[in-house]
């Protein structure tokens, strides 16, 4: 699980990263695991831990709907995590 | 003699109708100013189509055309254009495709192919190096694309010829027929297997030894260790995944093609986007000429446990688990274009048969986009009640069947039954059956559109509006692809646009500047412009079809004020009047008035 340095006051999350970002969750099986973050955590806060590049080029969905960076997360939430790459137009 | 690096100065010229061929060496010039592909294409078919002429007749012309830093020694180098007039839009068809047929062509010594006229029978064209000879094809007539290039490489005794053809699709005329080249990569847009088809031209062979020359070899060595060394950061998902992995980001935006383009999105997304192909069907990645990126999927399917096994590097096979279809590799595998339009866009969910639909639509001959787009189409019209089962013979049309998909397809390519009527295209048949049946159309100048739907996607919006090849995604409209589809390079690659010069600058030893580099853009979309412009296109064919003015869940539609508007800040950037025409000082601008003002009047 990826974790924070201090665990007071965190949330778990369940973390899907999908494609070659699954890298950044090192031991989430097929890209999933779950991730703690302290109190108070947007979704900005969560890219930065993960470590994921270019994050303003990433898609990201909490609990099945797109949700901007500065959205605030709460305990147990899904977080999918896409790259903006689309086929056919580089 | 002048040293010429990247092009040899020679373009072959084949006149089917008298059964010859000729080779015209256009000039240093030239070269400099059209750089190859769509630029090329239009020039040889401004000169030579006259306006009104039948896309499947004789008077259509049709060019293969690779760019001058095709079949380089760098990342991305190979790509190759075709252009003829379209059957399905009746204005200009230009379409790309990768692998390694156009590296091939290059290495044979040619810049290009014009094939002109109408041959009495089948026959195909063989170039080794600098031997050209038009051979019979009678036997490859009615053959899938696989079958053609083994029969072809046995007859010639050489295994690494490289094969370009029309399937059985295109010898049909389907107005939506495409060039397929090295078994599994697509010149898919705008009929161009159609137009090969009415030539009864089925195929055209290569064989090349020679190497193509460049200025500089140490600057494409760099610039290929640079795109090896650097993958991770900046090809990642392509190296692994191929196109089609960002489809549940895309589903997550509201953007996904779903029910014929009506939803924005898809509950079942990730059954079919390129991580499940990957995780279930994918045996490996391969790769076109020269390019370590290797973004092509391979996918294999057996139609039962007992016959799949492992490959010969231990790589696990997949079956069908309900026994239906077999999905063999020498097709490649599904492309995020065709997942889209074979999968999302029909409400499919069933990746077996999407494999299966991609893997026909490449033995068949069938751009993918526009089959799967047309059938989406028919699927409404079928659920409206506008198309019957007795209008199909009881053969159902019906989103969420994909065994619907794959029974269609046969019916298309070989026009049987109400596959004949599919087979002309979804604008032409709601032109027909009309009953509101136009409402639901997404073709734009005839052709029916890639999967991006541009209430999503901002820089999809000019593109579509505005491409000469109508509801292309791959068309560019911008400098920077309408850049690298003339000179011949992969839009995938990560270059930026210094990068991009280099190369140039390295294959050719031009002294190149980047206002030069976006001049030949410009050239490749005026010409482009004037070709549709005199087989009687106008401003109003510059609109999005109306199933784009509406709203999507999270995305406003299209209004006809947006688009107008649009449309005429490209004429302006583009130095065309305000009716879209190119004009005679657009064109001397240029630096092409001498040949084509005549035709601005």
């Amino acid at each position: 699980m990826v974790e924070p340095a201090n665990l007071e006051s965190t949330i778990t999350l369940q973390c899907r990263l999908v494609g070659e970002l699954r890298r950044y969750l090192p031991n989430g099986e097929r890209g999933e695991g779950p991730v703690k973050l302290p109190v108070p955590a947007t979704v900005d806060d969560l890219l930065v831990l993960l470590g994921v590049p270019e994050r303003e080029s990433l898609v990201v969905g909490v609990n099945g709907s797109k949700a901007p960076h500065s959205e605030r997360l709460t305990d147990g939430d899904e977080v999918t995590i896409v790259a903006a790459m689309t086929g056919g137009v580089g | 003699m002048t040293e010429r690096y990247g092009y040899w100065n020679k373009v072959l010229h084949v006149d089917l109708t008298a059964g010859t061929t000729s080779i015209e060496e256009p000039g240093d010039e030239f070269y400099r100013m059209y750089g190859g592909g769509r630029a090329m294409s239009a020039h040889y078919l401004l000169k030579y189509v006259p306006a009104g002429a039948d896309a499947l007749g004789p008077d259509n012309v049709f060019v293969f055309a690779p760019g001058v830093i095709t079949g380089a020694a760098v990342p991305g180098a190979g790509r190759h254009s075709v252009g003829a007039k379209s059957p399905l839009s009746g204005g200009i068809a230009e379409s790309e495709a990768g692998g390694f047929w156009g590296a091939e062509l290059k290495r044979a010594g040619w810049d290009g192919i014009v094939v002109h006229g109408v041959s009495e029978k089948p026959v195909y064209l063989w170039i080794n190096n600098d031997e050209v000879e038009l051979r019979d094809a009678s036997h490859l007539w009615g053959k899938i694309t696989g079958d053609v290039e083994d029969q072809i490489r046995e007859e010639l005794g050489d295994a690494r010829i490289r094969i370009a053809q029309c399937g059985p699709a295109g010898e049909n005329l389907v107005r939506f027929a495409c060039v397929m080249n090295d078994g599994k990569e697509a010149a898919g847009r705008g009929g161009m297997g159609a137009v090969l088809g009415s030539k009864k031209l089925k195929a055209v062979a290569v064989r090349g030894t020679t190497p193509v020359v460049v200025a500089d070899k140490s600057v494409l060595t760099s610039t290929a260790k640079w795109v090896s060394s650097t993958l991770d950061e900046n090809h990642s998902n392509f190296s692994h995944y191929g196109t089609g992995v960002a489809m549940e980001g895309k589903n997550l935006d509201g953007g996904t093609p779903s029910r014929n383009f009506k939803l924005g999105q898809f509950d079942e997304i990730r059954k079919i986007d390129a991580v499940a192909v990957g995780e279930n069907h994918r045996i490996q990645m391969d790769a076109c000429f020269a390019c370590s990126v290797r973004c092509k999927k391979v996918v294999q399917i057996e139609m039962s446990e007992a016959d799949a096994g492992v490959t010969k590097k231990g790589i696990p096979i997949s079956f069908d688990p309900q026994g239906r279809y077999r999905v063999d590799p020498r097709y490649g595998g599904p492309e995020y274009e065709s997942l889209a339009s074979l999968g999302g866009n029909l409400n499919v969910d069933d990746l077996v048969a999407i494999c299966k639909a991609n893997e026909m639509c490449n033995y068949l001959g069938l751009d993918s986009i526009s089959t799967g787009s047309t059938i989406a189409w028919a699927m409404e019209a079928y659920e409206k009640g506008l198309i019957t089962s007795e209008d199909t013979d009881g053969q159902p049309l019906r989103f969420e069947h994909g065994d619907d998909v794959v029974a269609w397809l046969t019916k298309i390519a070989y026009r049987e039954g109400y596959g004949d009527v599919l087979a002309e295209g979804s604008q032409r048949v709601a032109e027909k059956i009309g009953m509101g049946s136009e409402d639901f159309l997404t073709t734009v100048k005839g052709v029916e559109m890639g999967m991006h739907d541009p209430r999503h996607m901002p820089n999809m919006r000019q593109t579509y509006l505005l491409a000469p090849t109508g509801g292309d995604h791959g068309s560019p409209t911008n400098d920077r692809n309408g850049l690298r589809n003339a000179v011949g390079i992969c839009s995938f690659l990560a270059y930026d646009d210094e990068q991009t010069l280099e190369i140039l600058k390295a294959v050719t030893g031009w002294d190149v500047t980047p206002e030069e580099m976006v001049t030949i853009a410009h050239r490749g979309h005026t010409l482009a412009r004037l070709f549709n412009t005199r087989h009687g296109f106008t401003r109003a064919d510059d609109v999005l079809p109306k199933r784009f003015q509406d709203d999507l869940p999270m995305h406003e539609g299209l209004s006809l004020e947006f688009q107008n508007e649009m449309v005429q800040e490209y004429y302006a950037f583009q130095g065309w009047d305000s009716e879209g025409v190119p004009t005679s000082e657009g064109l001397a601008a240029l630096g092409i008035a001498e040949d084509f003002v005549s035709l601005t009047t």
